[in-house]
């Protein structure tokens, strides 16, 4: 695998696990040389990275850095100009409706046909999964009444606030359990007790062995949940890896100020 | 792991999606009904349901107007070939007067009436017509008329009828079609349309695109009154040379497969022009696409007048033996003979919608393959006015005109819909003129005499 830009090697991003561990671990997203422009517009420019199975990933970078592009890639709603992604083995644009099965998808901002409600909404996406739409209703029952949710599933979607779309949102990206969750900023909008709600499930959700990849500009947050981070800037990786690994390279403890010093001069070496 | 053993197939995915636009629409009606009845219309309960209704009779006019555009066409083809071949098509008691009493009998006021007849009918100058009528009757008697009826025996003897019918009666044919598949969801127009989050969330599911998308295009279906109404009028057409029997089967077997292909293709097109054209195109094509869906059906109810005069038009122009316009023909399921088969019309017809639907879906289909984000060009950098342009120093006219210069879709909104409006008013307002013209000359004649005088069209009749 080559990795292209200033970023941590493969070996070095599971340098911090056992080597058992090591050698049967999978990395779920292979991303390899991907640029993708829109017209004379470059959004990314030969990014390289993966991700290993099972870990919590936080996607960080200014504004306009390319990360919802990246997301979208990965979801086959893009395809890449060059370079290619892979989910599982799965090609991200030519598999996708089988990489579709892997992912569940929370985008930034949650849109949702007008007129039905959110029940009739995760019924409708847990058939287009192709699950028992009653067993798949039971199950993500809990989890929408730990999101206070549980009470406003019958009135329209549409209507929702947009913290309530978020995690609608949420709840249909969990919906099939996926193995990838792909979040794209996911605590937009939410208020400061919905976050904590919204992290505590993620964290049990990635130790329940579901690898979750989520962009945020909450460095804190990164700190707290993340093993790993990648940096990007103006469409190009800056950098990635483990937190250790990263803090340890460039000499600095904090992730603001590792981030602040990345992003303060992105194509440095 | 929860992930399903199986993705629903294509057919089960349609399906759903079918059943939640269902529920949509109802969703949409009891909302309407509710947002109603909050501004306390207590009548609002039944307005969605005689809204519902007097839509489809609209549209059922629409689409009966456009059949008897058909027949309107064929006939004005039939009427002017029979002018080539020297024949002047009279009405059958002015015929008989000139064939057994000669000119000296057929009064003066016969003859007026007659070419005030044809030229309304048909187009040209009432005085040439007259002055024509006059000689031909004094030299051959009826030899160079001809029964209107016999010289237009309208859609039965298509085949027999020469190639200007055929060309105009396939026009109106190509035309209606046309008009059903530019009529989308409804008659709003969203030209400011980017791209389409729901695509987006759909194709996150693992299901296929070609599925998302028919069921996408036939969802208009389910909203669009302009399409519950169109099976009318094959039925209408096959009704005329048929009988009603055919008339409701041809409805049923001809006019569903249509009205579904013409749904899918016009969708096709929409789907087309937001994956595969730039961003700041996407907007005008969906607009003009719209238009013409309007533009074509408000020209619909102009058609049966002005066809004779583009008939009369067009006669010295085709030639009387060309054979390239058989469209309207095989959509009769009509034989060299004239005779029509419902059933050669049902595979026919069924071959085309089956072929159109396919080719939709595939279409649309393929068009997800660059992704959803479609074309971009250079028109994601905005043009700069020139520095020479001083209008719109005032922010909110300078607004206006950036939008004006730089997105494509003003071409709908600032010219097609004005000019169409203006047209249609200027036809209207034509006709209030004539008709306020007449009835001015024959309030006044009436004034000047006591002998009943016929003046304007509606008086000239016998």
């Amino acid at each position: 695998m080559t990795i292209a830009g200033e970023m941590v090697a493969e070996g070095e991003v599971m340098a911090e696990m056992p080597t058992d561990q090591l050698r049967d671990r999978e990395n779920i997203v292979t991303i390899d040389h991907v640029s993708k422009s829109f017209g004379d517009k470059i959004a990314l420019n030969d990014i390289s990275f993966v991700i290993p199975e099972g870990q919590i990933c936080g996607l960080l970078g200014p504004n306009g850095a390319g990360k919802t592009t990246l997301f979208r890639l990965l979801m086959g709603i893009l395809k890449a100009s060059s370079g290619s992604l892979h989910v599982a083995g799965l090609d991200a644009f030519e598999d996708r409706v089988a990489v579709k099965r892997l992912i569940g998808f929370l985008p930034d901002e949650p849109v949702f046909y007008s007129y039905l409600s959110a029940r009739e909404l995760l019924e409708l996406s847990a058939g287009m999964h192709g699950l028992d739409v009653e067993a798949a209703m039971a199950a993500i029952m809990p989890v929408a009444q730990r999101l206070r949710l549980a009470g406003e599933l019958d009135n329209y979607a549409e209507d929702y606030s947009r913290g309530m779309k978020k995690k609608l949102g949420l709840l249909l990206a969990m919906l099939h359990a996926p193995r990838l969750l792909v979040l794209d900023e996911p605590t937009n909008g939410l208020d400061v007790e919905s976050t904590h709600l919204f992290y505590d499930l993620i964290t049990e959700t990635a130790a329940a062995g579901t690898t979750i990849v989520f962009s945020t500009h909450l460095m804190d947050h990164v700190a707290r949940l993340c093993s790993h981070a990648v940096i990007m800037g103006e469409g190009a990786l800056i950098a990635s890896g483990s937190l250790g690994a990263l803090k340890a390279r460039y000499g600095e403890d904090d992730l603001e100020a590792l981030f602040l010093k990345l992003t303060a001069r992105p194509h440095a070496a | 792991m929860m992930t399903g053993d199986a993705a629903p197939g294509f057919w089960r995915t349609v399906w759903l999606l079918l059943k939640v636009s269902r529920r949509r629409a109802g969703g949409r009606q009891s909302r309407q009904r509710q947002l109603l009845n909050n501004r306390r219309v207590n009548w609002a309960a039944n307005l969605g349901s005689i809204g519902a209704i007097l839509s489809l009779l609209f549209m059922l006019l629409l689409h009966g107007l456009a059949a008897f555009s058909v027949m309107t066409a064929v006939e004005a083809g039939q009427v002017a070939r029979a002018r080539q071949h020297g024949l002047i098509p009279v009405r059958q008691w002015f015929y008989n007067d000139a064939g057994t009493a000669r000119q000296y009998i057929v009064s003066d006021q016969s003859f007026r009436s007659e070419a005030e007849h044809i030229a309304h009918e048909d187009g040209g100058d009432e005085d040439a017509i007259e002055a024509q009528l006059r000689t031909l009757v004094a030299r051959s008697g009826n030899r160079h008329l001809v029964p209107r009826d016999d010289a237009a025996p309208g859609l039965s003897a298509l085949p027999r009828s020469g190639a200007l019918a055929s060309m105009l009666g396939s026009i109106i044919l190509i035309w209606w079609f046309a008009m059903v598949v530019c009529q989308g969801e409804g008659l709003d127009l969203d030209l400011q349309r980017r791209r389409h989050p729901m695509w987006e969330w759909l194709l996150s599911h693992p299901i296929g695109a070609g599925a998302v998308f028919l069921a996408e295009m036939l969802a208009p279906l389910a909203a669009n009154p302009t399409y519950w109404a169109a099976p009318a009028f094959p039925g209408i057409l096959y009704g005329v040379t048929g009988g009603p029997e055919m008339g409701v089967a041809a409805a049923i077997l001809i006019g569903i497969p249509l009205t579904v292909a013409a749904a899918c293709v016009g969708k096709a097109l929409e789907i087309g022009a937001m994956l595969r054209l730039p961003l700041r195109s996407r907007g005008a094509a969906i607009g003009i696409i719209g238009w013409f869906g309007y533009a074509s059906m408000i020209l619909m109810f102009f058609v049966l007048r002005l066809m004779p005069g583009i008939a009369h038009g067009l006669a010295g122009w085709v030639d009387d033996g060309d054979r390239s316009w058989p469209v309207l023909r095989l959509f009769l399921g009509m034989d060299a003979a004239g005779e029509v088969s419902l059933w050669r019309g049902v595979a026919l017809c069924g071959a085309v919608s089956a072929v159109l639907i396919a080719a939709a879906v595939a279409f649309s289909a393929r068009s997800v393959g660059q992704g959803l984000s479609g074309a971009f060009s250079s028109d994601s950098a905005p043009v700069r006015p020139g520095k020479a342009m001083r209008f719109g120093r005032d922010p909110l006219f300078r607004k206006e005109y950036l939008w004006f210069v730089r997105d494509r879709s003003a071409l709908v909104q600032v010219f097609l819909i004005p000019v169409t409006v203006a047209g249609i008013q200027l036809i209207n307002f034509r006709d209030v003129m004539a008709h306020a013209a007449d009835s001015w000359n024959f309030c006044a004649r009436r004034a000047s005499s006591s002998a009943p005088i016929s003046c304007g069209y509606w008086g000239r009749n016998r």
